[in-house]
């Protein structure tokens, strides 16, 4: 079983403490490893970013496996902008 | 550390003071040429600032100030011209030295600000000029929308408030991709937390990053104009930012610096050594021209995170108010007016007293309260500390001990005392004159005190301290002491004073304040030809003060200055002798007590046992000439003064009275025993005596009088 969170649409300053809270309640409610899909995303800001770079730490640090889905054309143009594509294809921990 | 915290309101005072007449004068220019007056003042605004800069140890300040000082000095030469860019230059100067001077307390970041890009644009410019070639790059620096394209090492440390605020970082890269070419970015976020102390709505990121772009640097800087006062920005030139590595991570972690000299290495960022800035920065050739501006600079010194900014605008803003500089005939006016007022609330008092209506005392005795404190409050503005003027003293014993190649060690005590402002101005040069004197004919040299047994370096202290309404300075010095032998003999061969003249050891002392004395027998540079100390005896004369002097051969000398709070209003006790009024100055009187019978008995007699000490009496009614038959009930008001005492013979004891002092005409200013005049609630005019005068005759006549006695007394035993 994966819990599965799709971000969709505007993902900026905004949404950031609704998406945080998301995130992190599916961290810590639920045990199954965690799949974040970005294919929807529309709009992006450093939030966004942060919150990805809060994410991956995060889920390796409480031993939850994460997989992270191909990102819109938006987001990575931003990773990449930013040299940070790298992040979406780490892991969890719990895959090794 | 009291003295340096004393002198340093002065010193900021007087920095602002010279920087807001350099921004004045680059104000006034504006468009055309100033004059050589404006040059030479705009350079001893950065000249003296640097100077007192590094008597406080401020070397990041006097760094920056000696750069600006040499561009003045070119212009002064005539070797610069100058113009609107340079302008703007000299009033970035001008900002930086400010905003140095509002970061005293944090060393560190005073250090940071010491060498900013500001510095390369001024040399830069000054190359151009002197050079006469103008490079291309120069030409960028002027803002010619052609110029070159040029690359910038981009620093972007964004504030932690920058995405509440509704800006996005990426933005800021997004339009620098539009306008020029992204050469690479680093993102950093070491800041980052992890866990639950991550606030998605709070902004941790930093982009290091490669710009090209034919941008001039003033746009540039636009870019980040609303995020500037948040965020640490800098720019540098893409040839020259290895050195600012240091100047970037100011204050950061070793994570964050760590990430960021990683990312500039990534980045192709050649690090340089820090300390290699100052040095070198003159010699590198390939310098573009600007870099950051002041503001980036300011922003760089700032802590990390909002909460940090806003206690520091606090301080800074503080320490803004903490000094409100008056004018002094401002004040003067001001005392002045509260001296009429101290007479009308006299009067008034006299009034409501002989009305006998209670209500009508009450509320005048409520006013006269207020008037008090007004008083005491208004003149307590003209005090300032003593350290003012003890603080230029290490500096003077350091010059002249090692020009006469001895070793001495200055003390300080008491620099917070308080005295009138217009009489610390007054008392610099006597004070100066005395410790000059201390240190080269009271310390011996360095063999003679080893012969002597003593350390071998001498020891001179500064101290200053309230004690019965006027304040004491003393200078001491464990030194050879005054030689009273040498004095007399001096003195009587200078016919001062007849070789048989007897005199106490504090007049023989003060007979070195006599002009054209001097015991020295060697003149030096420094004091020994016997001007000076006369000097010192006028100066306190002026300024109502009086010098005594201890001294122990072998042991050292102790000048005792004592010189009155102020000079404007006392508290005064009134006496009535006969018809007339006298004032004496409360602060003197010690008793009061009837007159004894022996002594009213005896006209003759004028000592008075006052339980076991004995102590001269004057007869005012009859030492002023009054003429007036003497009263029924006489009294006699002991006074004090340092460590004299007598009593005065007066008829009336009226009780105290605010007095505000009216000096005397020219005509009067003979008068030994009369200082001053004060005009009464009645309207009436009072003279005030002068007490210390008036001990001083009182001790003369008794020792004339027992010198007397006893040429009777051997007159009768032959």
């Amino acid at each position: 079983m994966t819990h599965t969170i799709q971000l969709l649409g505007e993902q900026t300053i905004y949404q950031a403490r609704q998406t945080h809270t998301q995130l992190w309640q599916a961290l810590h409610e639920h045990n199954e490893p965690l799949q974040l899909e970005l294919a929807g995303v529309t709009e992006v800001d450093s939030s966004l970013v942060q919150i990805l770079l809060w994410l991956v730490p995060e889920a390796k640090r409480l031993g939850r496996p994460l997989t992270m889905g191909e990102p819109s054309a938006v987001l990575a143009e931003v990773l990449a902008v930013l040299g940070l594509s790298a992040i979406l294809q780490s892991e969890g921990a719990g895959h090794e | 550390m009291s003295e340096y915290d004393s002198a340093l309101p002065a010193f900021l005072d007087e920095a602002h003071e010279l920087l807001a007449a350099m921004e004045s004068i680059l104000m006034d220019v504006q468009g055309q040429q100033p004059d050589s007056e404006q040059l030479n003042a705009m350079f001893r605004a950065m000249h003296t600032i640097k100077g007192s800069s590094g008597l406080f140890g401020l070397d990041a300040i006097v760094r920056f100030t000696h750069e600006a000082e040499n561009v003045l000095d070119a212009l002064r030469a005539g070797e610069l011209s100058f113009d609107d860019e340079l302008n703007t230059l000299l009033l970035r100067c001008h900002d930086h030295v400010k905003a140095m001077l509002q970061e005293l307390d944090h060393p560190d970041v005073l250090a940071s600000m010491a060498a900013p890009p500001l510095i390369d644009e001024l040399k830069a410019y000054f190359r151009q000029q002197t050079s006469g070639d103008i490079s291309p790059l120069a030409a960028s620096a002027t803002e010619a929308p052609a110029a070159a394209e040029q690359s910038w090492l981009i620093s972007l440390r964004f504030g932690r408030e920058v995405l509440a605020d509704g800006m996005d970082p990426l933005s800021f890269v997004r339009y620098l991709a539009e306008s020029g070419e992204l050469g690479g970015l680093q993102t950093i976020s070491t800041q980052l937390p992890g866990g639950d102390a991550f606030d998605p709505e709070q902004c941790y990121l930093r982009f290091e990053l490669v710009y090209h772009s034919a941008m001039p640097l003033a746009k540039l800087n636009d870019v980040f104009e609303f995020v500037r006062e948040s965020s640490q920005i800098h720019i540098f030139p893409l040839a020259t930012a290895g050195r600012y590595l240091a100047t970037v991570t100011q204050g950061q972690d070793e994570a964050e610096q760590q990430a960021v000299a990683a990312a500039w290495q990534q980045l192709g960022v050649v690090i340089e050594a820090e300390a290699e800035v100052v040095t070198e920065a003159a010699a590198v050739e390939a310098v573009a021209p600007l870099a950051s501006n002041l503001q980036f600079a300011q922003a760089a010194k700032q802590a990390s995170g909002a909460v940090a900014r806003k206690t520091e605008h606090k301080e800074t803003k503080t320490t803004e108010t903490r000094f409100i500089k008056v004018e002094a005939s401002k004040l003067d006016n001001l005392i002045n007016l509260i001296g009429e007022l101290v007479i009308a609330g006299a009067a008034a008092n006299l009034i409501a007293r002989r009305s006998g209506q209670s209500a009508q005392i009450e509320s005048t005795a409520t006013i006269a309260t207020l008037i008090e404190q007004i008083r005491a409050g208004t003149l307590s503005m003209r005090m300032v500390q003593i350290g003012e003027i003890f603080s230029r003293f290490p500096r003077v014993v350091r010059d002249v001990s090692k020009e006469l190649g001895k070793s001495i060690e200055l003390h300080i005590s008491g620099a917070e005392t308080e005295l009138d402002k217009s009489m610390v101005e007054k008392l610099g040069d006597p004070l100066m004159h005395i410790v000059r004197n201390a240190i080269d004919h009271g310390i011996e040299s360095v063999e003679t005190r080893l012969a002597a047994g003593k350390s071998a370096t001498g020891n001179v202290w500064l101290n200053a301290y309230h004690e019965s309404g006027s304040i004491v300075i003393e200078v001491a010095d464990d030194g050879g002491g005054l030689r009273k032998d040498k004095i007399v003999a001096k003195a009587v061969a200078n016919g001062l004073i007849s070789a048989d003249a007897m005199l106490s050891d504090n007049e023989i002392y003060k007979l070195i304040f006599e002009p054209g004395f001097s015991t020295a027998e060697q003149i030096s540079n420094i004091s020994g030809r016997g001007v000076g100390m006369d000097v010192v005896k006028r100066g306190l004369e002026a300024l109502r003060g009086t010098i005594d002097i201890d001294s122990a051969v072998g042991e050292g000398t102790n000048f005792r200055i004592r010189l009155p709070l102020t000079l404007a209003i006392i508290d005064g006790f009134l006496v009535q002798i006969g018809k007339s009024t006298f004032v004496i100055p409360l602060e003197v009187v010690v008793e009061c007590i009837e007159v004894p019978d022996d002594l009213k008995s005896d006209g003759t007699h004028s000592h008075l046992n006052l339980r076991g000490e004995v102590l001269p009496v004057l007869n005012l009614s009859e030492f002023l000439e009054l003429g007036e038959p003497p009263g029924k009930r006489q009294n006699v008001v002991v006074v004090n003064y340092g460590e004299s005492k007598a009593g005065l013979l007066v008829d009336n004891l009226l009780g105290e009275f605010q007095t505000v002092i009216k000096p005397l005409g020219q005509l009067f200013s003979h008068l030994r025993a009369i200082s001053g005049s004060t005009i009464l609630g009645s309207g009436e005019v009072a003279l005030i005596l002068d007490v210390p005068a008036l001990i001083e005759f009182a001790k003369q006549k008794e020792v004339a009088d027992f010198a007397g006695q006893t040429e009777q007394g051997r007159a009768q035993l032959h």
